[in-house]
């Protein structure tokens, strides 16, 4: 993995969400379902703004604390203030702001684990940030790749004060 | 209400205790957020989960406060307390333990051996 560039970005945005409870793996296992809900949910509402529209992973819980059973990751689609949200079925609307610490990521499906590593164990705990008391979360800058070895643009948001 | 409409209404209460982590948060507060009475929060919340509403609050609290303090080695254990809506650190210290069988110091440092 290539090392990455890091930025220190405000955000402020709202987001459609769909929250799954359960392993990792099991996540995995139903990401592209909850994708699906999303998508044909934004779709629906007209909430997709073409080369705007970003969707992310949150994590909301670590799994060295929480139960595997327990855990909380949220999929995630970006939308614009305005829009207007009745919220059916399993989507929620939430707000994600803050100050964080951006890691520009270039990697394969296998060295997500690694990048959450760099972006903790080498930035955050080894830099002059502060970690803010909130949830980290991934955001897709292109459509992650779908075989192990292709490769993506993805950012790791660390909450910081 | 549906299994759907309950899973909507938890990711909100999730929402709102992790928006209001120092207040002391109620089953009227809870109620308010999502707009229902607490009667029938109460009923719904019961009818779906395993734990009170009270010990899902906790967890939450607990292991949120956990992930911060793992991460962030420069604050007190009395200003989590405070930020976490405890009065004390050791009303803190008790609920950490009774959740995790440690008091926070110990967790902290155990947290902090496994970063090595």
């Amino acid at each position: 993995m290539e090392k990455p560039s890091i930025t220190i970005e405000n955000f402020n945005t709202r987001v459609i969400y769909v929250r799954f409870k359960g392993s990792y793996i099991a996540f995995r296992r139903n990401s592209r379902k909850m994708f699906n809900q999303l998508l044909a949910f934004a779709t629906e509402n007209h909430l997709i703004i073409p080369d705007v529209t970003k969707v992310l992973t949150i994590y909301h819980d670590n799994p060295f604390i929480t139960a595997s059973d327990q855990l909380r990751t949220s999929l995630a689609m970006t939308i614009s203030d305005e829009a207007v949200i009745d919220e059916i079925h399993e989507i929620n609307v939430m707000r994600i702001s803050g100050k964080y610490g951006v890691g520009h990521f270039e990697i394969s499906p296998k060295e997500y684990e690694e990048a959450w590593h760099y972006m903790y164990n080498e930035w955050l705990f080894k830099g002059k940030e502060k970690p803010r008391d909130s949830f980290p979360f991934e955001l897709y800058v292109t459509e992650p790749a779908k075989r192990m070895y292709e490769k993506s643009f993805t950012d790791i948001y660390i909450p910081i004060e | 209400m549906s299994y759907e409409d309950y899973v909507r209404m938890i990711n909100k209460t999730e929402d709102y205790i992790e928006a209001n982590l120092s207040q002391s948060i109620t089953l009227e507060a809870v109620s308010r957020n999502v707009y229902l009475s607490e009667y029938h929060f109460h009923r719904v919340f019961s009818k779906y989960s395993k734990e009170t509403l009270n010990q899902f609050i906790t967890r939450i609290k607990m292991e949120r406060s956990a992930i911060y303090l793992s991460v962030n080695n420069k604050i007190s254990i009395t200003e989590i307390a405070h930020n976490y809506g405890y009065n004390s650190s050791s009303s803190y210290n008790k609920a950490f333990k009774k959740h995790f069988g440690m008091n926070p110091t110990d967790f902290r440092k155990r947290a902090r051996m496994e970063k090595k």
